[in-house]
């Protein structure tokens, strides 16, 4: 294989990315005394932009596929729940791709949770519909993540050129395997990193010892290298209010230069940093040998806690 | 804008705002770009709001000792979209969904997706906004040297998530 230039892949990339039109400036700024909607949650996923990647420029994708209509392509696995065709456009098999990571389920134990990349379709592009292959036998499980695309049926001679959106999301899909994974690897059958995939166990994060009454946790999501995520998390909530306990690497995160600092606290021996505005507060600090970061992150509810009670539950984390 | 910045009316008025508009005027579509990049997903426009949002309230933090308008401009997006990351993952509820209803990314953007939320930074600021170095570390607020290593760490990864013979530049 010659060798590549990752820089000058970069920039090509760059060099392809279509122009931005910003939303007005003017509209924007006279929504400056709105609440923002920053969280908007999955309804905004499905009809959101997607960024966009426009492979195909460069990539021309000749599609594996053997049959002649495209639905059912040599070499692609089995596109079930997917309709052979939509509109004038038919499902062809892309590649395959790998995932982002795993979570165990409590209770659960046959159960996974395989996180995959989520992207949306503006309308400026086609998007992959990806199907999960799992293959398992007494030692390993591999998860594929097999691609296909609703593209139009090429011209004879010509071949597809994938215009493909790349989300920055992600989200999760339950699979049921025959058996637990127990001491079984877990793979990804396609990802260039042949390293086993660590599925996260939701029992492992840290956890309070002391939380203000009402406060039930609600979400836990581990590390994950794969997935770009620095901290392993938990959340906790009570009503509007939103309690998240993070821990992670030395170097994980962007130190905001413009958080304002509200304060300096002791947390179980440690100086600790409590920054934030009128929608959040995060309460920071290292531990001592490991230097791991530790932050409480509090989304303001209308009962407000106190910082002494942020302090109290930051000092309980096991 | 230096009549603007560096001072926090106690009531903004409209005057107060055009200025800070024809401030920001020419930076808009660098924000706009930076947030498409860095945001979750479906939600780059709900970021560009919340870091004009943010800019606004903070003027007053604005040193031009310490760095150009435009990089300042280009932090408040950064950190408005790693917020907007950590809030996808507070609130977001773990749910079934049909297989069909998820999205696949091509190699690179996917390797991307992969990065530490700094390491992101430094490589969408320097490849895509076409940032030299000393200027991702006003945005970054950190050492230029501090980026070049930001940088190759990331470069590394971006390798071997690849998994293609990329050449060490």
């Amino acid at each position: 294989m010659p060798e590549l230039d990752l820089d000058q892949r970069l920039r090509d990339d760059a060099a392809r990315q279509p122009e931005i039109v910003p939303p007005p400036l003017d509209a924007a700024l006279a929504r400056l005394d709105v609440p923002a909607r920053l969280h908007t949650g999955r309804v905004l996923l499905a009809v959101a932009a997607c960024v966009l990647l426009v492979a195909g420029l460069a990539l021309a994708l000749t599609l594996a596929t053997g049959g002649e209509d495209g639905a059912t392509p040599v070499g692609g696995p089995s596109a079930s729940g997917l309709p052979p065709t939509r509109g004038s456009e038919v499902l062809r098999y892309v590649r395959n791709t790998g995932f982002d990571g795993a979570l165990l389920v409590p209770g659960e134990p046959r159960a996974l949770d395989v996180l995959l990349p989520y992207g949306t379709d503006a309308g400026e592009c086609s998007v992959f519909e990806p199907q999960l292959v799992i293959t398992q036998d007494a030692s390993t499980v591999r998860v594929r993540v097999a691609g296909y695309q609703y593209l139009p049926k090429p011209k004879p001679g010509q071949d597809y050129v994938g215009f493909t959106c790349a989300g920055a999301g992600e989200r999760a899909v339950r699979v049921t395997l025959d058996e637990p994974l127990g001491d079984r690897t877990l793979r990804d059958a396609i990802a260039a990193d042949k390293r086993p995939v660590v599925p996260g166990d939701p029992a492992d994060f840290p956890s309070p010892a002391h939380l203000p009454a009402g406060f039930h946790v609600t979400a836990a999501e581990p590390a994950s290298a794969a997935a770009g995520r620095d901290f392993a998390s938990r959340t906790y909530s009570r009503g509007d209010a939103t309690l998240v306990l993070e821990v992670g690497p030395p170097d994980a995160d962007i130190e905001s230069p413009l958080d304002h600092v509200l304060r300096h606290v002791d947390v179980d021996g440690h100086r600790a940093t409590l920054t934030g505005d009128g929608s959040e507060q995060v309460l920071r600090w290292s531990e001592g040998a490991s230097g791991r970061v530790r932050q409480l992150v509090y989304y303001l509810g209308h009962n407000y806690l106190s910082v002494d009670e942020l302090v109290q539950v930051a000092g309980s984390l096991s | 804008m230096a009549a603007i910045v560096g001072r926090a009316p106690l009531r903004p008025g409209t005057i107060e705002r055009e200025a800070f508009g024809a401030w920001v005027d020419p930076h808009w579509a660098t924000m706009a770009h930076l947030a498409r990049r860095l945001a979750p997903a479906g939600e780059w426009e709900d970021v560009l709001q919340e870091a004009l949002g943010a800019a606004w309230r903070k003027r007053g933090q604005y040193d031009p000792g310490r760095g150009s308008p435009r990089n300042w401009l280009l932090a408040v997006v950064a950190d408005q979209a790693r917020k907007g990351h950590r809030r996808r993952r507070a609130f977001d509820v773990l749910e079934d969904g049909a297989v069909d209803d998820v999205r696949a990314d091509l190699d690179l953007a996917r390797a991307l997706r992969r990065l530490t939320a700094r390491q992101r930074a430094a490589i969408e600021l320097h490849y895509y906004l076409g940032l030299p170095v000393a200027e991702v570390a006003e945005v970054l607020g950190c050492s230029p040297g501090t980026v070049k290593s930001t940088l190759s760490d990331a470069r590394a990864r971006l390798r071997r998530e690849l998994g293609e013979e990329y050449r060490h530049a």
